[in-house]
């Protein structure tokens, strides 16, 4: 018995040491540190992965083009990357590390569930977050360190439906359907609410889990009311679902709140999906800023395949970071830097932006991208329209 | 937003043409439960026979659709090549599992659930960053549709169902008439007694997880132009798979192409009338109310083992 | 003489053992200044309390593989009552443990006469049914995007979430109450009935021992310490969803007390620690934890399936017995 009471103890004390040793972080006083979590495992792998990657690829070029300066130190950007498991813990966890362990004032969340999560912590700690999340009630005066950086349904639908309700006036009704989580209830909502208040007739919604791919006995229920608009899920189950409406007969107009990628094309079949309003972005399309072009194309060289479907967006914070500290000329004053965040605006890839949206949300928290209207002709993703961050800001308060 | 909002008896039904909707309804049920029955079978061999679960069945499953698309992007291989040699890939990996992982805990339920468990992480997360992060797709092998009794089903989803009935027919021939079948009923009713008639337990183990791993396989070959192929589709599908082989009882063929069938038939029909979500629901409530009133299933045999 | 000696050692010695936990854990916090650590410990706590309960009916031969539904019913309860009714966060966490233990009686009536694999794949059904339920019914859940600003337990006006320190000590007095709670069970008859009926089913009933009624006790108790965890995840966090209660989580606590050790009381603690220790630890692996882990888990369950705690034993005898040599 006294040789396992040794074995204790020696694996109490391994262990102790384990826990309480602190985790090595070097930092050479050119780097500023920024954190980010992303849902590297689980069902919403398939973005978090493509957006650490792209971020990384960000500041590598950031940081290849000499940095920033800040009071004339010339500073480089360096991100540490946690995995969120897209769970409120797990965000709380990874949160929680990145601000107390690795010291970071900067953080980046997606997607949505963790996002909200992290905004308990990041607000009370007074560490800014840039959210990449599709909730309304993420942003707000209550919430003063939280900065949106994508454009969920509720923000860019009001835009895209007047353009459909001017440019198409044959479509008057309406079945939308998303995913059963943030994104997709997000999209569903927004695009009800912009048809709502635009005059298109709403016949129904739903909200369908990801992992389904049969989709028959929903349009068993959807076809028979004959709808214009046939709306897709955000994952790539919503190109399915489409496809499969086609293979039913259904000969009307499909469209999405989001963006159509090309990995949803292919699912749902260049030929089913021809002509689907949607608001993407093809990396070779004039109209798309050369910056989102230009990352697109590094990332499908570096990696063989197309980014996630969000990970565009997700360029932009490394700029926003990187500029925001510059002309706050401080690299952890939080509060300064927040008061550049609301007034100034940025050069990204996607062009000169700036955080919007007071008359909606109450408070400048939302970043305003060009919007483009889209469709898919012959497989690809060709670009109708472009309208600009002033104007989407106009029709969503409205 | 709610979908036509369960409470208000479902509107389509007032749009009149309730025959044709009838038969899109069943048709639709049976779509969906081929597409459950090659795994469901797989797995209730492994279970009624080996004694083990394997939560990993599922991810199997995915990982030769997986392969199929390798196989078909990367080296052009045509489709019945890449099924094929997907499915040797996914056999061996089986073999190798059952031998070294499986084996072991024979018996002992929650062993076996933790080692699969294990081997889920690694297949799911391996998948996406080997195979990549984007979704995969096929081309479907057999474009087009045909019409049935005034409904349009898509020529591949038939196939697919003939193919499965094919080789379901094939399996209880095989497990009645031959002698290698005969044996794994034995092992199945009593494996002391089969091990004295001369039965080689080891022979049997391994013909078995060959089996299952082989169903997974063409089932992931067969169902990958259909829908997707991404590196989540492995549980959520086995799941709805175990609770039509649950429901039609574990250890018996008949009872998974029945199981299949119920689960298929509630989804289609309570998904069209009502929305989704409350078929999920229904088909859980369905199996709990079976598995109370007759905890084989209709077909099977309930045994104990800890 | 030398037997009876031998035993009161054990149990000393067992006591000095938990005494020092005991003491090691309340002091903690003066060593262990980082909110993010206090965060770690705090949260394999409340896995330990599940951990716990689980392995209760487990004694009894019934594997409830979706233990995490009962928490999602305290954690839902406990947060509407407190933010939809206004009611005392401490209430609010008693009603949680008390629909949820009134959920686990309902449901055991019902579901406990199945046995095996069946009934685990009904528990896992059940969860998937309750997860899909609050998708479904948005007015009352909040749908997909869950609660928000779930409140903290506070003590006469001071909230005991504000800081990390004082849920910390919140956190381990209940952690503490509910291991010793649910191990003076295991130790009572009722206990004894626990395991004889887990061994076999036909002697208990010769021994007279009502097997029905034995076998729901456990799964009520279990029932009621998930829903205290549930209840106490989300006046933690401040936030839930449905995303919050998967399968895959519910599975993840099974691993934990399989791998600690599904014989030992001491099994779910040691499994839980070690195992949300090692994830922790493993951060950096980012996107490649799940491969490390899994292939750190299947040699650890091949070698181990009786769990850990039988690893000091087994170092001291290879130890022995090497000296012989």
């Amino acid at each position: 018995m006294k040789g396992t009471k040794q074995v204790w103890i020696m694996m109490a004390v391994i262990f102790g040491l384990a826990v309480l040793l602190p985790s090595v972080a070097t930092s050479a006083d050119k780097y500023v540190t920024f954190g980010q979590t992303e849902a590297l495992t689980g069902p919403l792998a398939g973005f978090g992965v493509p957006n650490k990657r792209i971020v990384e690829m960000a500041i590598e070029k950031i940081n290849n083009e000499g940095g920033f300066k800040v009071k004339g130190e010339t500073y480089k950007l360096r991100v540490i990357c946690e995995d969120n498991k897209n769970t409120t813990e797990g965000a709380i966890a990874a949160n929680n590390k990145l601000i107390h362990q690795d010291k970071v004032k900067i953080v980046m969340n997606f997607p949505t569930t963790p996002a909200i999560a992290s905004q308990v912590v990041t607000e009370q700690n007074k560490v800014i977050n840039l959210l990449g999340g599709l909730h309304h009630e993420m942003l707000s005066p209550k919430k003063p360190y939280s900065f949106r950086h994508v454009m969920d349904a509720t923000v860019t639908a009001p835009a895209q439906v007047k353009w459909i309700i001017k440019n198409r006036p044959n479509l008057k009704s309406s079945w939308m359907t998303g995913a059963d989580d943030a994104s997709g209830a997000a999209g569903v909502d927004g695009w009800n609410g912009a048809c709502n208040k635009y005059g298109i007739k709403v016949l129904g919604s739903d909200l369908i889990g990801r992992q389904v791919t049969d989709f028959y006995p929903i349009l068993a229920k959807i076809l028979p009311t004959n709808p214009d608009i046939i709306g897709g899920n955000t994952g790539d189950g919503g190109a399915l679902l489409l496809k499969q409406a086609r293979e039913k007969g259904y000969k009307g107009q499909f469209a999405t709140p989001y963006a159509a990628s090309k990995s949803w094309i292919k699912t749902g079949g260049a030929e089913n999906l021809e002509g689907t309003l949607n608001i993407g972005v093809d990396a070779t399309s004039e109209l798309v800023p050369k910056g989102v072009r230009d990352f697109h194309a590094a990332y499908v060289k570096k990696f063989g395949e197309e980014p996630g479907a969000w990970s565009d967006w997700q360029t932009t914070p490394p700029y926003v970071i990187a500029q925001a500290l510059a002309k706050a000329g401080t690299i952890d004053d939080v509060d300064k830097i927040k008061a550049v965040l609301e007034k100034e605006s940025f050069n990204t890839p996607w062009g000169e932006v700036r955080y919007g949206g007071a008359k909606k949300f109450g408070i400048p928290r939302q970043l305003l991208f060009p919007l483009f209207i889209s469709t898919v002709k012959d497989g690809k993703i060709v670009v109708l329209d472009r309208i600009d961050g002033a104007e989407i800001e106009k029709l969503m308060s409205e | 937003m709610e979908s036509a909002s369960c409470c208000s008896w479902s509107p389509i039904l007032s749009r009149g043409k309730t025959v044709q909707l009838i038969i899109e309804m069943t048709i639709n049920g049976v779509m969906l439960a081929t597409s459950m029955m090659l795994v469901g079978l797989g797995f209730t061999l492994l279970h009624s026979i080996l004694r083990v679960v394997n939560l990993a069945h599922g991810e199997f499953y995915m990982f030769a659709a997986m392969l199929v698309w390798y196989f078909m992007s990367h080296f052009h291989l045509s489709y019945p090549l890449a099924i094929l040699i997907s499915m040797v890939i996914v056999i061996a990996l089986g073999l190798l599992v059952e031998r070294y992982a499986l084996r072991k805990f024979r018996g002992d339920l929650l062993s076996g659930l933790i080692v699969s468990m294990g081997l889920v992480f690694i297949l799911q997360q391996g998948s996406l960053l080997f195979f990549g992060t984007e979704t995969k797709n096929i081309p479907s092998a057999f474009p087009g549709n045909v019409a049935f009794a005034g409904i349009q089903i898509s020529k591949e989803r038939v196939v697919i169902s003939l193919i499965s009935l094919a080789i379901i027919v094939v399996l209880i021939v095989f497990v009645n008439r031959f002698k290698a079948g005969r044996a794994m009923r034995a092992v199945a009713q009593d494996e002391d007694a089969a091990r004295l008639q001369g039965v080689s337990i080891r022979y049997i183990s391994t013909l078995i997880m060959a089996l299952a791993c082989g169903l997974g396989a063409i089932a992931g070959g067969l169902m990958a132009p259909v829908f997707m192929i991404v590196p989540t589709m492995g549980l959520p599908f086995l799941l709805k798979t175990v609770i039509a082989i649950t429901l039609g009882g574990i250890g018996s063929i008949g009872g998974a192409v029945l199981g299949a069938l119920i689960v298929g038939m509630v989804e289609s029909y309570v998904s069209t009338l009502i929305s989704i979500e409350i078929a999920y629901i229904a088909l859980f409530g369905i199996l709990a109310l079976i598995l109370v009133v007759k905890p084989g299933g209709f077909f099977g045999t309930p045994y104990e083992y800890v | 003489m030398n037997q009876v000696r031998a035993t009161v050692n054990s149990n000393r010695k067992n006591k000095i053992r938990v005494f020092l936990l005991l003491a090691i854990l309340l002091v903690l916090p003066l060593f262990v200044r980082s909110p993010y650590l206090l965060h770690v410990v705090i949260i394999t706590a409340l896995y330990i309390i599940l951990a716990t309960a689980l392995r209760l009916p487990l004694i009894t031969g019934r594997f409830n593989i979706g233990v995490v539904a009962f928490a999602a019913v305290g954690a839902y309860t406990s947060a509407l009552l407190a933010l939809k009714m206004g009611l005392n966060v401490w209430l609010a966490l008693l009603a949680g443990c008390a629909v949820s233990g009134v959920v686990a009686f309902g449901l055991g009536l019902i579901i406990l006469r199945v046995s095996g694999l069946y009934f685990g794949m009904l528990t896992m059904c059940l969860l998937e049914m309750l997860r899909h339920y609050l998708l479904w019914h948005r007015k009352l859940t909040g749908g997909v995007m869950g609660i928000l600003n779930i409140p903290s337990p506070t003590i006469w006006g001071f909230d005991l979430g504000a800081d990390k320190v004082p849920f910390y000590y919140l956190t381990m007095i209940v952690t503490v109450f509910s291991i010793w709670f649910i191990y003076r069970i295991e130790r009572s008859r009722a206990g004894m009935a626990f395991q004889a009926i887990g061994q076999s089913d036909l002697l208990s009933e010769h021994l007279g021992i009502h097997i029905a009624r034995y076998r729901l006790l456990a799964f009520v108790v279990s029932g009621i310490f998930a829903g205290l965890m549930g209840g106490m995840t989300a006046h933690y966090l401040h936030y839930t969803s449905p995303e919050d209660w998967t399968i895959m989580q519910s599975l993840t606590i099974q691993i934990f007390m399989v791998v600690g050790g599904r014989g030992s009381a001491w099994g779910p603690i040691v499994g839980t620690t070690v195992l949300m220790t090692l994830s922790e630890m493993l951060r950096g692996s980012k996107e490649y934890l799940p491969l490390v882990y899994g292939v750190i888990l299947i040699p650890v369950i091949l070698f181990y399936p009786r769990g850990l705690v039988g690893l000091p034993h087994s170092i001291s005898q290879w130890v022995a017995r090497r000296r012989q040599r």
